[in-house]
């Protein structure tokens, strides 16, 4: 049984549909990337799922607990890091973290220690005595994330946790979210208008765009959607010319350049070997330097779906 | 519960880090209770001295009726220049000329006029004015029961008059300052829900209600110990400006119970109240005003109500409509001592304000 089920979500504001029928499943320890363009319904998924927002149908189920039912059993497992900036403006960090601390239920020398930790995880230890109000945009997004794992959560969910910020800040937070889903086997839900970024982080991907599914599925998956062709290219020396001709004559090659001593292959996926290029390389003289597989982006698949760029 | 209690702390510790809204909570009204204080008891003592009499009086009852009220200085007999002088020098602001059938009048139960002479209309006087006329009245009614054999004879009357004065004696036990400081205390308590919803809208817009709803913790636990919090803070800061004022202007609390069970009571009341109004308005500037405009309303409305015989040409309606505001029983409370059934009825607004204006936390977070 996978940690999330999301069954069938709909939600409507009006006569506006703003989630259709969204059905989605995580596993424990997965990156997921909800992705999509400004108002695909992303936040919207993400307020629904941890209980901010009713539905207009369909089923939130985390770790077996229904969140109708059982809402509190559920948000206990959850870190929600919002979108919009949730501070208290006129305190300090570090009494940000206090209250919040408290109200995961924490306390004491458990209290004071988990509050260290997501200083220094968030990288603002140093800045822990000042007011919020003082804070750069990207270290209050640091702020905003700290005072969501103070309890350890088994799920962490990140609406758009780098709009808005210095790159400095954008590392970090990329650093942190590989680091504590690989070293607490945190699960994490990152959603970003941004592909990149859902590119290098996560291992599932789901692409919303109005509302509706554009495609879901481990990330390889969705970009063979688009393209059954691998690409790949080689950079080889000391090979006889006749080589491109007999890589040609190997089965699910479609295509073979050799340009400015790079050779780029198109192959079919399903019947296309890596090997048998090898060995012809390999018989023709040719020593290589470097293999490259070249994937579309998400940024392709999103054009290639739905005939829009994501980002106007 | 203990969870409520744990919130209420954390709570009531973020809200005392803010040091400089703690201290404009105590001071603002310490130094308007000590600033009315000062200018009350001088007050008392311009009207006192600033008046002059003209007694023309034949028999002997306007000389006895200002000898009871404590005057003994610029009375003239039967020389009125001499009393105009002195208004007309500036010296006093009224001179009262008590008429030659003044005696002769009362004892046929009827009241005589009293001449005045002033410079300028003013209500400088009103307060020895109706405290003439309640000595007036007190004569009258002595002389009528006598007369009509309802009492039998001057000793009789004695007695019933002992008996008035005892009574007077226990309203008047309530120190005026005491009672002044609480006036005020109520009216600052119900004026801080319009801080108090600010606060509250204010941690919608900063997205912290959202926020805390998201941890595993029900609504009602995060309201809750939000006004916990509020209510404990402010009966504290509300009893250390009750005994700070107590020590610099030197007044006694007359029942330290009375005193706290009305702080509390408007505590609660304005917590429910600022509850209402966040829920009726969305904007945090529209909810501030309307709480302000409703306690000085309501204060304003209590005092008519509860100092009624001071307004004779008020109509009936605004004389009672304090009646339906919390103010009035709270002030009554404290004047008269009377948990009963003051609380009660206080109570019952509360309940009603609460359940018209309680809301599910969710519902509040969500609205647009
Ligand atoms: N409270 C609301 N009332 C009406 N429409 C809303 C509300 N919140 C969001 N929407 C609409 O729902 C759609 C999805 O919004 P959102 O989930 O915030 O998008 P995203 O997070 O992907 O940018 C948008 O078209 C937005 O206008
Ligand atoms: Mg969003």
């Amino acid at each position: 049984m996978s940690l999330i089920e999301v069954k069938n979500i709909t939600k409507r504001f009006g006569h506006k549909v703003v989630l259709d029928n969204i059905t989605l499943t995580i596993d424990e320890g997965d990156v997921f990337g909800l992705i999509g363009p400004n108002g695909a319904g992303k936040s919207t998924l993400i307020k629904i799922m941890t209980g901010l927002w009713d539905s207009d149908g369909g089923e939130v189920i985390i770790d077996g607990y229904d969140l109708k039912k059982e809402p509190l059993k559920v948000k206990e497992q959850i870190g929600l890091v919002p979108q919009e900036i949730a501070l208290f403006e006129g305190i300090t960090a570090y009494d940000n973290l206090e209250f919040f601390g408290y109200l995961y239920g924490l306390k004491g020398r458990q209290l004071k220690e988990r509050i260290d930790e997501a200083l220094e995880v968030t990288g603002l230890k140093d800045r822990r005595k000042e007011k919020v109000n003082k804070f750069s945009g990207g270290m209050k997004r640091r702020l905003n994330i700290a005072c969501a794992i103070l309890h350890h959560p088994r799920i962490l969910i990140m609406d758009e946790p780098t709009v808005g910020i210095d790159p400095q800040s954008r590392n970090h937070i990329f650093e942190f979210t590989k680091r504590i889903n690989k070293e607490n086997n945190t699960t994490v839900i990152y959603t970003s208008h941004y592909m990149e970024e859902v590119e290098m982080l996560c291992n599932k991907v789901f692409i919303i765009d109005l509302g509706q599914e554009v495609a879901y599925g481990d990330k390889k998956s969705i970009k063979s959607m688009i393209s059954n062709n691998d690409r790949i290219l080689i950079e080889a020396f000391d090979y006889r010319r006749e080589m491109i001709q007999a890589i040609k004559q190997l089965p699910g090659v479609n295509e073979c350049i050799e340009e400015k001593g790079l050779i780029k292959l198109l192959a079919d996926k399903n019947s296309f070997r890596l090997e048998a290029v090898l060995k012809v390389i390999e018989s023709h003289g040719g020593r290589i330097k470097s293999i490259n597989f070249e994937e579309p982006s998400l940024e392709e698949v999103f054009l290639a779906l739905t005939g829009r760029n994501l980002r106007d | 519960m203990v969870k409520i209690l744990r919130l209420s702390f954390i709570n009531f510790k973020m809200s005392i880090k803010d040091f400089r809204t703690i201290m404009f909570m105590f001071i603002t009204p310490l130094t308007v209770i000590l600033g009315i204080n000062l200018m009350v008891s001088k007050g008392d003592y311009t009207v006192d001295s600033n008046i002059a009499f003209n007694v023309k009086d034949k028999g002997t009852y306007g000389e006895e009726i200002l000898k009871e009220m404590n005057i003994s200085e610029n009375i003239f007999y039967d020389e009125e220049d001499k009393a105009l002088e002195l208004l007309e020098r500036n010296e006093v602001v009224a001179v009262y000329q008590i008429p030659e059938d003044f005696t002769e009048k009362i004892k046929n139960g009827e009241k005589p006029g009293i001449q005045s002479f002033k410079r300028e209309e003013g209500n400088t006087t009103l307060a020895f004015e109706l405290n003439l006329e309640d000595e007036i009245n007190e004569r009258i009614r002595d002389e009528i029961l006598l007369k009509n054999g309802i009492i039998g004879d001057r000793s009789e009357l004695l007695n019933y008059r002992t008996r008035t004065k005892v009574i007077n004696l226990n309203e008047n036990k309530v120190d005026s300052k005491f009672a002044l400081a609480m006036m005020m205390i109520i009216y600052f308590i119900l004026l801080s829900s319009s801080s108090m919803g600010e606060k509250m809208v204010g941690m919608k817009k900063q997205n912290i209600l959202s926020r805390a709803m998201s941890t595993a913790n029900a609504g009602y636990e995060i309201l809750g110990s939000l006004c916990l919090s509020i209510f404990v803070l402010q009966v504290a800061v509300n009893l250390a400006i009750l005994f700070t004022a107590k020590i610099i202007i030197g007044f006694t609390i007359t029942s330290f119970y009375i005193a706290l069970a009305n702080i509390m009571l408007t505590s609660l009341f304005s917590i429910t109240f600022t509850m209402f109004m966040t829920r009726v308005f969305e904007e945090q500037g529209v909810v501030s005003f309307a709480a302000i405009i409703f306690s000085i309303a309501s204060i304003f409305l209590s005092l008519i109500s509860l100092k009624s015989e001071v307004f004779p040409k008020v109509p009936f309606v605004i004389k009672n409509i304090g009646k339906i505001t919390p103010t009035y029983w709270l002030l009554d409370s404290v004047k008269t001592l009377n948990l009963f059934p003051n609380a009660v009825i206080v109570l019952l607004m509360i309940a009603a304000l609460f359940s018209a204006g309680s809301y599910k936390l969710k519902s509040f977070v969500n609205r647009v």
